[in-house]
């Protein structure tokens, strides 16, 4: 018999549904595993069992009279989100004890379409880049990515099957990466970031981290309200970016051409092309803008109270106060003319295809890099992370796939297919 | 303006700005920033372009 913690989102909606599974059964099997499991993993800043048992207990005592899409789904928030009744601390030791009075947008959606939170997990300091506590559940020696940690290595280590995580740079997708699971961030701005802690307003997004694509799929068609797409039937046309092949490390890099190889064998056209803007400039774009940014945000509670911060937030906050405002005006006018270029490429493909990170997860002394993700959050792009193998160390590789803004559904296609035809990895063996 | 020229008026300015202790821990991302600077300015702007708006970004309605 399947291990609760293995159940997939459609299966806990299909049993809570017929009342072949017990709400309160499933939310007592995690608590039992987050409880084994988080001396070592250290995903959870805080978890709500209370919370999360009586919501179960009220779905067990009502029937599905309105046939709510994530019936009983257990979810982890990152803890820069609001959770009306638990604090929100961002890893910012002054926000400890400050407790959120109303939910964010995305959470009182979640909990009206049925689902059940759990807690609030680990982020990197206002989800920028000082390490998070958490260990990475393939490995405890290495990051699990940042800044949305706690929620991929949760998600990894079996204690939920969804977590939200947000990206401004590479958040989602880098730890999804890095842990083995599937990240996805929609297009800008598709999920409400009212009662999100910004970290640079025009570059913020609500993203997902479960553990399969349809899993993915599920909880983003019932978010936006709408029907789950078809499986796509038809092999896809891919575009394999050739600048992440050289950017890579060389097993990372390996790793993608025999991907795109198992691909092209399963019937996908997947062709080399190199993207019309260069890379450079995407990123150098996306670095100035979210410099700019966080020092606008951060740069006076720096000046007032540097201690609280970790160095790489007050080193970006200050840093950024020296951009001068024509270089910042500048990258802005240069996102507006390499949109549209980059939307008519995208439109050629079903998706592109890049490795999600340069390298696999590195110590935990950072994060990771960012190369690969942040052109896709300063374009505003849907992109989602797969766990496509393991390296010879046994830490995840992860393939990338990007979709143009707006055609998330056709992406998730796209991913589903991907899924289905060559499979994911198998989860870290904990027990 | 060059890299490095970027690079030292960043630094200048750190110094004045936060002092020669902080300018020196800013250092390698003020280097990182000063490229990222020196790569946006090879890039011709025109007297006569549109207003850098950020339509299709905070203008992209929520689902």
């Amino acid at each position: 018999m399947m291990a609760m913690h293995e159940m997939s989102v459609n299966e806990i909606i299909s049993g809570a549904r017929q009342n072949t599974l017990h709400s309160t059964d499933l939310i007592d099997a995690l608590l039992d595993r987050i409880e084994r499991l988080e001396p070592e993993i250290k995903a959870w800043v805080d978890v709500d069992a209370r919370g999360a048992r009586q919501a179960a207990s009220e779905l067990d005592r009502t029937t599905d009279s309105d046939r709510q899409p994530l019936r009983g789904v257990p979810i982890g928030v990152k803890d820069i989100i609001h959770v009306a009744g638990m604090q929100t601390i961002a890893g910012y030791a002054p926000f400890r004890g400050r407790v959120a009075e109303q939910d964010a947008a995305i959470i009182a959606r979640l909990r009206s379409l049925g689902a059940i939170i759990v807690g609030k997990t680990h982020t990197t300091q206002f989800a920028l880049a000082d390490p998070a506590p958490t260990t990475n559940p393939w490995n405890a020696e290495r990051t699990p990515g940042g800044s949305s940690s706690g929620s991929a290595a949760a998600v990894a280590a079996g204690m939920v099957p969804v977590t939200l995580g947000t990206q401004t740079a590479g958040s989602v997708l880098r730890p999804a990466g890095y842990c083995g699971i599937v990240g996805f961030k929609p297009t800008f701005n598709w999920f409400s970031r009212e009662g999100v802690l910004p970290l640079a307003w025009s570059l913020d997004h609500l993203g997902l981290l479960t553990r399969s694509v349809d899993d993915t799929s599920l909880v983003y068609t019932a978010i936006v309200g709408e029907s789950a797409p078809a499986p796509r039937e038809s092999p896809p046309v891919i575009g394999l970016v050739s600048e992440s092949l050289e950017r890579s490390e060389p097993d990372v890099a390996g790793h993608l051409r025999e991907y795109a190889k198992r691909l092209r064998e399963a019937g996908a056209d997947v062709r080399e092309v190199s993207l019309p803007v260069d890379l450079d400039l995407i990123l150098a774009v996306h670095h100035v803008i979210m410099q700019a940014e966080v020092a606008a945000l951060h740069g006076q509670a720096v000046a007032v109270d540097p201690e609280h911060y970790g160095p790489q937030l007050r080193n970006e906050a200050q840093a950024g106060q020296l951009v001068p405002a024509a270089f910042d005006i500048h990258a802005r006018r240069l996102r507006r003319r390499m949109a549209p270029v980059i939307d008519a490429f995208l439109s050629e493909f079903d998706a592109l295809l890049m490795p999600t990170a340069t390298n696999v997860a590195p110590p935990r002394a950072t994060t990771g890099d960012r190369t690969f993700q942040a052109p896709w959050s300063v374009l505003g792009t849907p992109a989602i992370s797969l766990p496509t193998g393991l390296s010879t160390e046994g830490l995840p590789f992860a393939s990338q796939l990007i979709g143009r803004r707006g055609a998330d559904l056709s992406l998730l296609a796209v991913a589903g297919w991907c899924e289905r035809t060559l499979g994911l990895i198998a989860r870290p063996d904990l027990g | 303006m060059t890299v490095d020229e970027i690079r030292a008026s960043l630094l200048r300015s750190a110094e004045e700005n936060f002092g020669a202790e902080r300018a020196e821990a800013l250092r390698p991302r003020l280097t990182l920033a000063a490229g990222w600077m020196a790569r946006l300015s090879a890039e011709p702007i025109s007297l006569e372009d549109a207003a850098p708006d950020l339509s299709g970004f905070e203008a992209q309605e929520t689902r």
